[in-house]
């Protein structure tokens, strides 16, 4: 599965600030969403078929275990809103610099925002998921 | 010879984690005929040619969910009195009422550890 739907935030002018509109955001919510749905099924598959493989189970990590499912369940249903609400959504758009702060996600600010406003981020290079 | 060895138990969960942490429970209870659908159609055409005496089932799934599955069941002389047990994420009032009325023999909560699986199925069919 590919993320495809890049959002260019509106090219700001010295002086102005960037934005994202509220349409593009919730498109771009929902390919991620769709994304962890896709990555939580194949953990749920590959847990399927190693459940086949082991005798015993303890009592708690058997109910542990279960979450996956409402993991998946829980982030394809999401994703299905969002998509719902992208197609829906009214016209406006909102700051790049303050969504920025609010994504912790390094992939997923550059994934959103397209590169832009970078310098509002900290930056870790350790690992492939950096957090702030 | 014991229950648990005449006992035929079908599996119907559209989530394979789900499919495996029961069948692996029924095998710690001693439980071995057991077959597996992953949807409700093909529950109902497994246990058309080849009859089960319990079926513990998901309720939610694609296409026919737990509930629709047991009132087709219960709409086929030949699989009207098989045992059903209905696993469900939501024990709402609403849910259960309906199965009750559907003819649903117990139901079990997610998340749920081996030994609750063990008690509903005994409180249908029996002491293992």
């Amino acid at each position: 599965m590919t993320r495809e739907h890049k959002i260019q935030p509106d090219a700001a002018t010295p002086g102005q600030e960037s934005h994202v509109s509220h349409r593009d955001l919730a498109h771009r919510l929902q390919e991620e969403l769709e994304f962890l749905a896709h990555l939580a099924q194949q953990i749920q598959f590959a847990l399927g078929s190693a459940l086949s493989e082991i005798t015993a189970i303890p009592p708690d990590i058997h109910r542990n275990l279960q979450a996956i499912d409402l993991l998946y369940q829980t982030l394809a249903e999401l994703s299905s809103v969002m998509g719902y609400l992208a197609n829906h959504v009214s016209d406006g758009e909102i700051p790049a610099a303050s969504l920025n702060r609010v994504i912790r996600l390094q992939h997923l600010a550059e994934n959103l925002l397209n590169g832009q406003d970078r310098q509002a981020r900290a930056t870790n290079e350790n690992g492939s998921i950096s957090w702030l | 010879m014991a229950l648990r060895d005449q006992l035929k138990t079908m599996v119907v969960d559209d989530m394979s984690t789900s499919r495996g942490l029961i069948t692996n429970a029924l095998d710690s209870f001693g439980l071995r005929n057991v077959a597996i659908a992953a949807d409700g159609q093909s529950a109902l055409q497994q246990l058309s040619t080849n009859p089960a005496h319990l079926v513990i089932s998901d309720y939610n799934m694609p296409g026919m969910d737990g509930l629709q599955l047991l009132h087709a069941l219960r709409n086929n002389a030949a699989t009207r009195n098989v045992g059903f047990l209905l696993i469900t994420g939501r024990a709402d009032r609403e849910i259960i009422d309906h199965g009750k009325k559907l003819g649903m023999n117990n139901f079990l909560k997610k998340p749920f550890e081996p030994a609750a699986l063990r008690a509903a199925i005994e409180a249908i069919v029996g002491r293992l």
